[in-house]
């Protein structure tokens, strides 16, 4: 059992280098010229598609979809960071201390969900009011904190991806790929989950972004704050699955390791 | 009690196409506290296979290892927090952090809270002469400073053993002896460390006992100094226009191991007895050949002899 | 003068044969299949059918420039770091031609992905494309190739030359799919923005494909396949004379193999 101020302690220390990384990754002028334009322009690409059919209901649909994707397209960055430990030949040592891998990875990336708050916050709150869409001020709030809770969640989704791409690490890039993409196709972003066959909206439930999307769409929407927080309830209660899920497959990874399948350095 | 306890120790890779690659053979190998242990072989010897089993990033497929008493397997916690390892190479900091942040990660790791864990982090970094370098990132440092803050690493937890794999392995002539002086400091310290290398003059100059490993098996367990007398043993006489018949009257001399041409340096003979080299130089000058030299054998060119005489750098 | 000819087939038969076993190279293709599903799916629900064939060449454009994006990127600063820069520099062929040659043969990338885009709108939604134009479609294909090729040349030189510059690398995706109109064409920007956009040779292309696949006749195809091209070539003509300063600046300062 792991003590509660060890965990805080592991991830604490581990959020040092999100911290440092997010820092030497971008200085604030290529985070807000460079990214956060980048992912703008993204959300605007996707709403345009609602104007190029001409629905402008629809394209508010889209532009509410496109701006939470922000989130699962940045907590998507930690399926790398997480492999940064490979390369900097620092996973060997790991291995060999006490730590827990599972919360050391937890803080090892948190830099991204933290950054993702700010961008998607700015994309809802920026893009939706140019396709008709308009916030009253109590909304503010209430958005920001869906987006970091639906952040956070998304993030723990990409922990689990981050262990397997430990032992795929070749692949990381392809695994954060396909995952956004498939977030971006089958989470109700784009088109609403009825389109799809019963089997793939299964599975939508188990993604954050769905759960997150839905909250969203119930503020926009005039939705009841009952209705608003249990979507909030579902996108912590996945979040906290994935979590749990990817806890026991860094340590998987690691006894792997430790029999000499797949090598940590 | 011994500090490191290994038995019958064995490891087997599995490769692709139902393949095996054995490792480790039955290495036994015991270390008492307090002592500085010499690993010496050649590349793919298996040592760094023993130090990932210690310090229990792999597992053994036979025998058993004990640090401080405790098994690797079974009570891995235990082995890790009395263990620090040292891997070297370029590796293994955090290139984006200052020095102070690397140390200070790394003391957290290892349990280290607060006021303790800020003393510790001083201490390390003025011992191994980083102090005024603490707040630089890692990642502009030459490779003897990363090694010296690897090393600091290791020491982070006040751990009884410190294995350190092949410490200086890459780095120039003058940081490598900066670096043993800073290992031969921590001897006095008390702490028993396991030391892997295939610098011969390193492990002597370092080490209380050493063992030579090769192809997974330990082949021998000495002192420095009994090395040293083996070393001391092998003499050669290199001589030119030594002619055939004398060339066969040499090889029959007791003690004369080889007699053989080499290019540059005509006829060598080598021998593993004192008294035999000077048999062959009486031969020798008796013949009336002048043009004699006599050498000594580096540690290098013993320990090739030792494990056979195959290169130093076998591919694993 | 080196003859340019050596240069681009040898970079060519080099990138094609190594096409498979790049991680770029499929990096660049997964998004094809899943970016056809995405827009597809979304004109479909909104009963816009007519608009299906936009949902093939999107993708198969978005595949094009993502590759560009990466081989440009990597390609020059992988050669100098492995140590291949300097004797392909003193070798007798010529360096631009080398790297262009190379990213052609990476363009191949594009067949796959239009198969992939075809097969899944195919296969998953039951709608077949029909190419009502192929000679205009294979022409307008080949020439957007080739002037991503030539863009990718000069952005390769443009990073080599400026190393700070690849931080908008990551940055260079989405803000050209908005502007060129992959998807949505360009025709339905506000004016200012539509001339913007006709500046890039991907919008000239993206049209083209799409009057392509549509029934309609394809107006001064000719024309439009010029615009494509020149625009391409005009990349070209910079990235060569940037990739030809920076190493004759390099060959002076000694830091061809500086990494």
């Amino acid at each position: 059992m792991i003590s509660p101020a060890r965990t805080a302690a592991t991830v604490r220390q581990a959020a040092v280098l999100a911290r440092t990384d997010l820092s030497v990754v971008y200085t604030w002028r290529t985070w807000l010229f460079g990214w956060l334009v980048r992912l703008l322009t993204q959300v605007v690409f996707y709403s345009m598609v609602g104007v190029l059919v001409g629905d402008p209901e629809y394209t508010v649909y889209v532009v509410l979809g496109a701006a939470v994707l922000v989130c699962v397209a940045e907590t998507m960055l930690a399926t790398a960071s997480t492999c940064w430990d490979k390369h900097q030949g620092t996973l060997g040592l790991l291995a060999a201390s006490p730590v827990e891998p599972g919360l050391f990875f937890f803080g090892r990336s948190l830099g991204w969900p933290a950054s993702t708050t700010v961008t998607t916050s700015v994309a809802l709150l920026a893009v939706p009011p140019f396709f008709g869409v308009t916030w009253s001020p109590w909304q503010v709030p209430v958005l920001v904190g869906v987006v970091a809770l639906t952040a956070l969640s998304s993030y723990c989704m990409t922990l689990l991806l981050g262990s397997v791409a430990l032992v795929f690490s070749q692949a990381r890039n392809v695994i954060s790929t396909i995952a956004t993409l498939y977030v971006t196709a089958f989470s109700g972003a784009m088109v609403p989950l009825e389109y799809w066959p019963v089997p793939i909206r299964r599975v939508a439930q188990a993604l954050p972004a769905t759960h997150g999307l839905e909250a969203v769409r119930l503020v926009e929407g005039g939705g009841s704050a009952v209705q608003v927080l249990a979507s909030l309830g579902l996108t912590a209660l996945v979040g906290l699955g994935w979590f749990t899920a990817a806890f026991f497959s860094f340590r998987l990874v690691f006894a792997r390791a430790r029999t000499g399948g797949g090598a940590l350095d | 009690m011994s500090a490191l306890q290994i038995e019958n120790l064995g490891r087997v890779y599995q490769r692709g196409g139902g393949e095996e690659l054995e490792a480790l053979r039955g290495v036994s190998l015991e270390v008492p506290e307090g002592e500085v242990h010499g690993l010496l072989g050649p590349n793919g010897a298996g040592k760094t296979t023993l130090c990932k089993i210690v310090s229990t990033v792999l597992l053994p497929t036979s025998g058993t290892v004990r640090v401080l008493g405790r098994d690797v397997v079974t009570d891995t916690a235990g082995v890790k927090n009395s263990l620090g390892i040292v891997f070297g190479g370029d590796k293994g900091a955090y290139d984006r952090l200052t020095a102070r942040q690397n140390l200070t990660f790394w003391a957290g790791v290892y349990g280290l809270t607060g006021a303790r864990r800020r003393r510790r982090v001083d201490e390390l970094l003025e011992r191994v002469g980083l102090a005024d370098r603490a707040k630089e990132r890692v990642g502009s440092f030459s490779r003897g400073m990363k090694q010296r803050l690897h090393l600091a690493r290791g020491l982070v937890s006040d751990p009884g053993v410190l294995i350190l794999d092949e410490p200086t392995v890459g780095m120039d002539p003058v940081a490598a002896r900066d670096f043993r002086a800073l290992v031969g400091e921590l001897r006095s310290s008390g702490r028993t460390i396991l030391m892997t290398t295939h610098d011969m003059a390193e492990a002597a100059a370092l080490s209380d006992r050493v063992s030579l490993i090769d192809q997974g098996r330990l082949v021998l367990t000495e002192s420095p100094d009994t090395v040293g007398r083996l070393v001391s043993s092998y003499e050669r006489v290199d001589a030119r226009g030594v002619p055939g018949p004398l060339r066969e009257r040499l090889a029959a001399l007791p003690g004369v191991v080889s007699v053989k041409e080499v290019e540059g340096a005509g006829t060598r003979v080598e021998t593993d007895d004192p008294d035999a080299a000077l048999a062959v130089l009486r031969a020798l000058v008796d013949a009336g050949i002048s043009d004699v030299s006599r050498s000594r054998p580096s540690l290098e060119e013993v320990y090739l002899h030792l494990v056979g005489g195959r290169g130093m750098a076998v591919d694993t | 003068m080196r003859p340019p000819a050596p240069g681009f087939g040898l970079g060519f038969a080099f990138q094609t044969r190594r096409l498979a076993r790049s991680v770029d190279s499929y990096f660049a293709l997964v998004g094809a299949p899943f970016f056809t599903i995405v827009f597809l799916s979304m004109v479909l629900h909104s009963d816009r059918a007519d608009l299906a064939s936009y949902t093939v060449v999107a993708p198969t454009l978005m595949t094009l420039w993502t590759a560009a994006l990466m081989f440009s990127g990597e390609m020059i600063s992988e050669d100098r770091e492995n140590g291949r820069l300097e004797p392909l520099v003193a070798s007798p062929v010529s360096f631009p031609m080398l790297v262009f040659g190379r990213l052609c043969g990476a363009m191949l990338v594009s067949v796959p992905a239009f198969g992939l885009a075809i097969g899944v709108a195919g296969l998953f939604f039951g709608f077949w494309v029909t190419i009502h134009h192929p000679v205009v479609f294979v022409l307008a294909i080949a020439a957007t190739a080739l002037s991503t090729a030539a863009t990718a040349t000069a952005l390769s030189a443009v990073f080599i030359a400026a190393p700070g510059a690849r931080i908008v690398q990551n940055t260079l995706s989405m803000p050209v799919f908005l502007l060129s109109g992959v998807m949505v064409p360009v025709a339905l920007f506000p004016g200012w923005l539509e001339g913007l956009s006709r500046v890039l040779y991907l919008s000239w292309g993206a049209d083209l494909l799409r009057d392509a696949l549509a029934p309609e006749p394809v107006e001064s195809a000719a024309l439009r396949l010029a615009a494509v091209v020149l625009l391409g070539a005009l990349a070209l003509a910079f990235g060569s004379a940037t990739l030809v300063r920076f190493l004759r600046r390099a060959r002076a300062k000694g830091t061809l193999t500086r990494v």
